[in-house]
């Protein structure tokens, strides 16, 4: 996390955009909708530390964190008008980590401000503006840029959108590492001063990306797309990708399949199939993807021989009463490319792909005022894990509720022989109404373990909501 | 106006049955107390139509209008034109209709509880357009008092709301908040798209782990009700969502991601997040060495792990998820040993896969930088790259 002098500077460059929505602030009495929420929250617990730690003598880091989230959105700016700005601010402080220890790790910093969005936004019947820091969530990817966005119904289920802008990284201004290229850290700063070989100007430099897609929605019983993204960063293609999906739904089934490529790879990064039936009390879905991970262009992870990742998951949910049912089976096959010119291949050649496999069943239900839930997992093949999750709440018409959440676990890592075992949490979370706008919330987790013979966790959550 | 012998009445019959097969939501007709004795049935064979109890329905623009015969005032009116209702003077007793009321108690009976539908409807709008009663409230004709399962399902409006004939926008026939998107909290409970959704938007069980699918394929009907700190208030990688992380998750979640790391993926980045913070407790090689005097080795004994080729060599890991090793190494760990002799430290081993001599070339035109991370320029240049 970033020394004193870049946090404050991180506040102080929020200024500009508190005065540009200050600006946009109608006057009263225009009509416009304000919607304000907040949500504060407090996390006291440890971290297991394995420098030098074993499990008669834990090493244990402290976790303080105070994160406070405000959204402001305001809509209607311009009477009768769909004009609207929305926003959400993060400011956090770590008080367990000290700023030294920061200071010697990148990518963390023990006092942050994040502005996770604040754009502008008009939403006609045909078309849609968004201007400002936004999400973009499509079958590609969840990225966040400052830029525009536009969409356009052209009729006949037909539209287009296209966005551009510059992708929010951990070094933007107020800029969140959440939703960056993988691959790269979000800054070298401290290794170019210290002289570490290998350390990256580039790395923290604005990232033009830009996208465009044409979609088919609903027209006929097909949906579809086809789109593009290309990012570049320091005069260079950083991510390059192109995809298309296409859907069909007739009465209560649907198909759908997307592939993803790789433009700068030349190779295919994800393809995705799935059936779906819907019915009243009864539904199934089947799901299969091959999966190729796609890392920035600057990375030297996107050049190995890395092999394709086949996932395949059938489910199905079925109603009895006010109880809802599912159950899963779900496999992997995790692939494996050498280099055929090397020794290792000479030995391996013949070694055929991983396979993992798990399945999971479990109910739901909601009776008046409780609600119920129980699972059984197991998932093996890499590693081992068994679990069993109950949970329980209660909402008192009021305002106030309480949840509670057993967990038990029999776990073996295949890597890591401390992690093997029954692990057992629990959770408790109580809130209660303050008054129609403010709850406040008190969360208590304990653990027990192999490593830990007892462990208690607290949050405390302050939450307000208005609308105006 | 119900035209029971028009040419769309085998339409209509179709439509309604499909449209009272299922139980409608109790969010959007919130739960109705009719406690009156009414043959639907009785009045349609006498060819009685719907103009002639339901008049107001023709011109009405909002579902909170009074369709019901009569008026607040006068519950009769309408009625008593066929019915000698007048206070009970002569004719019908009032029990015909009130079953189990008692004339001679001297009180009102039961109310009819009708709560208006969360819903916006344009009768008007229906009935311009020629669009039979039928095909939305179904066979009336062959029902005895109608209930909430005689109000239309979502899959009935959608069969003409496809965006083509009428509008798709979930905000056409849904309660919007001043955003546009939909009011989802309501009096009567909160919408949420349930079993049989006819979008297959059903949120299901555990649906905070399993939308992922259906939020990648249509992210804009996510939109419809969502804002995006909907999204945010889990896939921001910095809060603890406790239904999703559950137990002693800092300690157990390597177990997990190795087994499905697409999962976390979709909220964390391995490089800016995992790395960070294994780097912290010792887990990554990378930090600044004040800080890992003594980190834990999770891997099998260096000569299997790098020396000796088989199962157990760090090829074979890195290969099937590599996305394992950028959780805790940077790319210095692979480039130490894989950079060419020339470099510091390079032992020239090869990790690219096979044919990708062939094909690099373009890759390094459009971005050479990763290329240089282990090649000098004069190799780019000798390949032909450059």
């Amino acid at each position: 996390m970033a020394p004193a002098p870049l946090y404050c500077a991180r506040l102080k460059a929020f200024a500009p955009v508190v005065a540009i929505a200050a600006c946009l602030m109608p006057a009263a009495g225009t009509g416009a909708a304000y919607y304000l929420q907040a949500r504060t929250e407090a996390q006291a617990y440890q971290l297991r530390a394995y420098r030098g730690s074993d499990p008669s003598r834990p090493v244990l880091l402290p976790r303080r964190r105070l994160v406070q989230q405000l959204g402001l959105d305001v809509f209607e700016l311009v009477p009768g008008q769909p004009i609207g700005f929305e926003s959400s601010l993060r400011v956090l402080a770590d008080l367990g980590l000290p700023r030294g220890d920061a200071a010697a790790l990148d990518g963390v910093r023990s006092e942050e401000a994040d502005l996770l969005y604040a754009n502008l936004s008009y939403r006609g019947p045909r078309t849609e503006v968004r201007l400002g820091r936004q999400l973009q969530i499509d079958f590609t990817d969840f990225m966040a840029f400052d830029g525009v966005k536009l969409r356009h119904l052209l009729g006949s289920g037909v539209g287009a959108e296209a966005f551009g802008g510059l992708w929010v990284k951990g070094a933007s201004l107020l800029g969140s590492p959440a939703y960056q290229p993988d691959g790269t850290r979000e800054s070298d700063a401290r290794r170019l001063v210290a002289l570490v070989p290998g350390a990256s100007p580039e790395l923290d430099d604005f990232e033009p990306v830009w996208g465009a897609r044409v979609f088919l929605d609903r027209a006929s019983g097909f949906s579809g797309s086809i789109e593009v993204r290309r990012a570049y960063l320091a005069g260079k293609v950083n991510l390059d990708r192109a995809a298309a999906q296409l859907g069909y739904s007739l009465h209560r089934i649907r198909l759908w399949g997307a592939l993803e490529h790789d433009l700068f790879a030349q190779r295919l990064a994800n393809l995705r199939l799935s059936a779906r039936f819907d019915g009243d009390a009864f539904s199934a879905a089947a799901e299969a993807a091959r999966i190729r991970p796609v890392f920035s262009a600057d990375s030297v992870f996107l050049y190995f021989a890395t092999a394709p990742r086949d996932e395949a998951r059938l489910r199905a949910e079925w109603s009895i009463g006010e109880v809802r049912l599912h159950s899963e089976v779900s496999a992997r096959a995790y692939h494996l490319e050498l280099n055929r010119e090397g020794l290792l291949f000479a030995s391996l050649g013949s070694l055929g792909p991983e396979v993992a496999a798990g399945a999971r069943t479990g109910a739901t239900g909601r009776r008046g005022t409780l609600r119920y839930s129980a699972e059984v997992s197991f998932e093996g093949g890499r590693g081992r894990q068994l679990w069993l999750d109950l949970t329980a709440g209660y909402s008192h018409p009021g305002g106030s509720s309480v949840d509670a959440r057993l967990s038990a676990a029999e776990l073996a890592d295949r890597l890591n022989p401390l992690l093997r075992g029954r692990f057992i949490g629990a959770q408790v979370w109580a809130t209660r109404s303050l008054a129609p706008p403010a709850r406040a919330s008190l969360i208590l987790e304990a653990n027990a373990n192999e490593l830990t013979r007892a462990e208690l966790r607290a949050f405390l959550l302050f939450d307000l909501e208005a609308r105006l | 106006m119900c035209g029971w012998r028009t040419s769309a009445a085998v339409l209509a019959a179709t439509l309604a049955s499909a449209s009272t097969a299922g139980e409608r939501s109790a969010v959007v007709y919130p739960p109705q107390e009719l406690p009156l004795a009414f043959e639907h049935s009785r009045h349609a064979a006498r060819g009685i139509g719907c103009d002639a109890c339901h008049a107001a329905a023709r011109t009405s623009r909002r579902s909170s209008d009074r369709l019901l015969p009569g008026t607040a005032e006068r519950p009769h009116a309408g009625c008593d034109q066929c019915h000698e209702i007048a206070a009970g003077e002569r004719g019908v007793p009032c029990r015909q209709c009130h079953p189990g009321f008692d004339e001679s108690a001297r009180r009102r009976p039961a109310a009819v509880v009708m709560p208006i539908p969360n819903l916006r409807f344009d009768h008007r709008a229906h009935t311009d357009r020629q669009i039979e009663c039928s095909i939305c409230h179904g066979d009336v004709g062959v029902v005895g008092l109608a209930t909430r399962a005689q109000l239309p399902e979502m899959r009935t409006c959608l069969a003409c709301h496809d965006g083509l004939r009428a509008p798709s926008r979930c905000a056409t026939c849904h309660l919007a908040e001043p955003s546009g998107r939909l009011l989802v909290r309501l009096g009567s409970g909160v919408l949420r798209p349930g079993a049989g959704d006819p979008l297959g938007l059903d949120h299901g069980a555990q649906y905070e782990l399993s939308h992922g699918a259906q939020a990648s394929r249509a992210p804009a009907w996510c939109g419809e009700c969502h804002a995006e700190r909907d999204c945010q208030s889990c896939h921001d990688a910095l809060r603890k969502p406790l239904r999703v992380h559950p137990n002693d998750y800092l300690t157990v979640h390597p177990v997990q991601a190795r087994a499905g790391s697409s999962r976390c993926e979709s909220c964390h980045r391995a490089q800016s997040f995992c790395a960070a913070c294994h780097e912290r407790a010792g887990v990554g090689p990378d930090a600044d060495r004040s800080l890992r005097p003594t980190n834990l080795k999770v891997h099998p004994s260096y000569a299997e792990w790098v020396e000796l080729p088989g199962p157990r060599h760090h090829a074979v890991f890195a290969s099937r998820e590599i996305g394992e090793c950028a959780s805790c190494h940077r790319e210095e760990s692979c480039t130490r040993c894989h950079s060419v002799a020339a470099k510091p430290g390079g032992r020239g081993l090869n990790p690219h896969p096979s044919g990708f001599a062939q094909s690099c070339g373009a890759m390094a035109r459009s971005n050479d930088r990763a290329c240089l991370k282990c090649h000098q320029p004069g190799d780019l240049e000798r390949r032909g790259c450059r």
